[in-house]
């Protein structure tokens, strides 16, 4: 008994991310927009309350692994200058019976209590949310028992809360109706794919048509995906010479492409069934240049100012 | 003068691998003067067309250099043309002047300098009468904080200026809401990201702030549109 009643630090719950850490996702409009929209009502609080109404503050995302569940509600929280405490199923399923449900109402409450505010992000959510069941054995009271916790905890909390899942359709439909707003991620677009390879090719950079051909060649590839090949590129570059190994372009792509996989319930793309011999890397330029050696774009011009610097202080205290 | 290549024991193969040295270099300067004068060419275009070649030179001798090498050029010619009396404003107060802030309120200037703390270095202005000492932390925030002129003996007089405020950790700028969508533009302007909203999350310019960036740069804050 003492056991499980000592407080625990919030903290212990899950991780927590900091406001000031946050990335910007790369998504299509219609997330995007779904996004300003609820910031804009979550700040017009006080007009909504006049007539009566209240911020809408459950959202559930769905989407496969790795389209930015997690980035996008980070960012929220750190648009709303909130931390973010996010939980997964392991913290909270208990293998011991009916702890499980002590252990949720116990992170309602803490989350309820901290202060500033948490926004509280429950991954994978659908591992709680399944459809109820009629109870043939104690496995399934047990799990009928953890729904109905969150149902009536999901309902009274007063706070900020994400759900994430990446099966919306196991999500029982009570549970999914406790949530005012759905907000689908899909797999990113050829213009998200390009600036997603952008992004994550810096400090290299591919001229337009060689960016164009491989954001073509990863079709159906996830945010997280395009990432880790873009990242696993840049390592190969660096350690490939110190390892001695083959630096040639077709060599390289294979060994990335061989290293850095797709989720399993996600399609290939295209560069993983060709690897080297696909026509996006015969378009691309090696060894990669520089991002700002290929400018695609002309910059964008901003007022500059002048920056002052005084020669006598060049020291920091 | 017929030459066998095959020759041995005379500099015959030197000489012609000389001779080859040679052409090619003339044949490269015979290029070179050649873009030499397609490049003057060029100039005279531009002329033409109404643009001063003299300044097209120093913008192409300015994408030369690195941005930091342009930013310290530019640091430095205006240091020193302020000093030979060649401007009567200091460069700081101009660069102020010309962010759009309000001149009158001492925290909004004081704000606006801190966008302009050198990278390495630190900067002492005296602002509203009060010397205010500007530089930038570890992670290149720029960081603002009154210099006390006597030694720690005098803990805060308090009707030191308004300026002895015990200040919160954070520093939230002390401005009202319209100065707080100014703010926000100012970020985006000076490439902060969005999510460097100063206002703490239950204060009402943190929405302001935050629309305000947003409306100068166009966008929703979750980068461009394609
Ligand atoms: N839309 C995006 N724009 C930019 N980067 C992204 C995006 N989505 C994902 N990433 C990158 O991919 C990685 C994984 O993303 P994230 O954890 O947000 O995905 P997720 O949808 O939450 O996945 P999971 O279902 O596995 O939890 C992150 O490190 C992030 O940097
Ligand atoms: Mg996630």
């Amino acid at each position: 008994m003492a056991r499980r009643t000592a407080p625990r630090d919030i903290a212990s719950y899950g991780d927590l991310f900091d406001p000031k850490e946050a990335a910007e996702p790369i998504l299509g409009r219609a997330v995007r927009d779904s996004l300003t929209e609820w910031l804009t009502e979550i700040w017009a609080a006080d007009d909504l309350v006049k007539v009566g109404l209240q911020p809408r503050r459950r959202a559930m995302f769905d989407g496969v692994p790795g389209v930015g569940k997690t980035t996008l509600a980070h960012h929220l929280a750190a648009r709303l200058g909130l931390p973010m405490l996010a939980v997964r199923p392991d913290k909270l399923i208990s293998k011991w019976v009916g702890q499980s449900s002590e252990q949720i109402g116990a992170l309602f409450d803490a989350a309820a209590a901290a202060d500033p505010p948490i926004l509280l992000f429950l991954d994978e959510f659908d591992a709680y949310a399944r459809h109820r069941r009629r109870s043939e054995q104690g496995a399934d009271d047990e799990r009928n028992m953890i729904v109905d916790t969150f149902l009536q905890r999901v309902e009274q909390h007063s706070g900020f809360l994400i759900a994430a899942t990446n099966f919306a359709d196991h999500v029982d439909q009570a549970m999914w109706r406790r949530f005012d707003i759905h907000i689908t991620l899909e797999l990113p677009g050829l213009a998200e794919r390009r600036r997603i390879i952008q992004r994550y090719l810096m400090p290299y950079g591919l001229p337009a048509d060689a960016l164009e051909s491989l954001a073509i060649a990863l079709e159906t590839a996830s945010p997280a995906l395009i990432r880790s090949f873009c990242e696993g590129l840049k390592r190969q570059i660096i350690l490939g010479p110190l390892l001695k190994l083959d630096m040639s372009r077709g060599a390289v792509i294979d060994r990335v492409v061989s290293t850095v996989h797709p989720h399993k319930d996600v399609g290939k793309p295209r560069l993983w069934s060709h690897g080297s011999q696909d026509q996006s890397v015969r378009a691309m330029p090696w060894p990669l240049p520089a991002a700002e050696e290929v400018k695609a774009e002309p910059p964008v011009c901003r007022p500059d100012v002048a920056v002052v610097s005084l020669n006598d202080r060049r020291n920091k205290p | 003068m017929p030459e066998a290549k095959t020759q041995r024991g005379t500099n015959t193969i030197v000489a012609d691998e000389l001779r080859g040295y040679i052409h090619r270099i003339e044949r490269i300067e015979e290029m070179r003067s050649q873009s030499a004068d397609d490049i003057r060419a060029v100039y005279a275009e531009a002329k033409a067309h109404g643009y001063t070649p003299k300044y097209i030179r120093k913008v192409i001798k300015a994408r030369k250099q690195t941005p930091s090498d342009r930013d310290d050029e530019r640091a430095m010619m205006d240091l020193y043309e302020t000093a030979a009396g060649l401007r009567d404003e200091l460069p700081l107060f101009r660069a102020v002047g010309a962010m759009s802030v309000d001149l009158t309120a001492r925290e909004s200037v004081v704000e606006a300098l801190k966008q302009l703390v050198p990278l390495a270095g630190e900067i002492v202005v005296r602002v509203g009468g009060v010397a205010v000492r500007l530089w930038r932390d570890e992670a290149g925030n720029p960081q603002a904080e009154d210099v006390v002129d006597r030694p720690a003996s005098a803990p805060s007089a308090a009707g030191n200026t308004g300026s002895a405020t015990p200040k919160p950790k954070v520093d939230v700028p002390d401005c009202d809401d319209a100065g707080a969508e100014e703010l926000g533009r100012e970020a985006f302007r000076n490439d902060q990201p969005i999510i460097s909203n100063p206002f703490p999350w239950d204060d009402p310019r943190r929405a302001l702030w935050d629309v305000g960036w947003r409306k100068e740069s166009g966008g929703d804050g979750m980068g461009p549109d394609d």
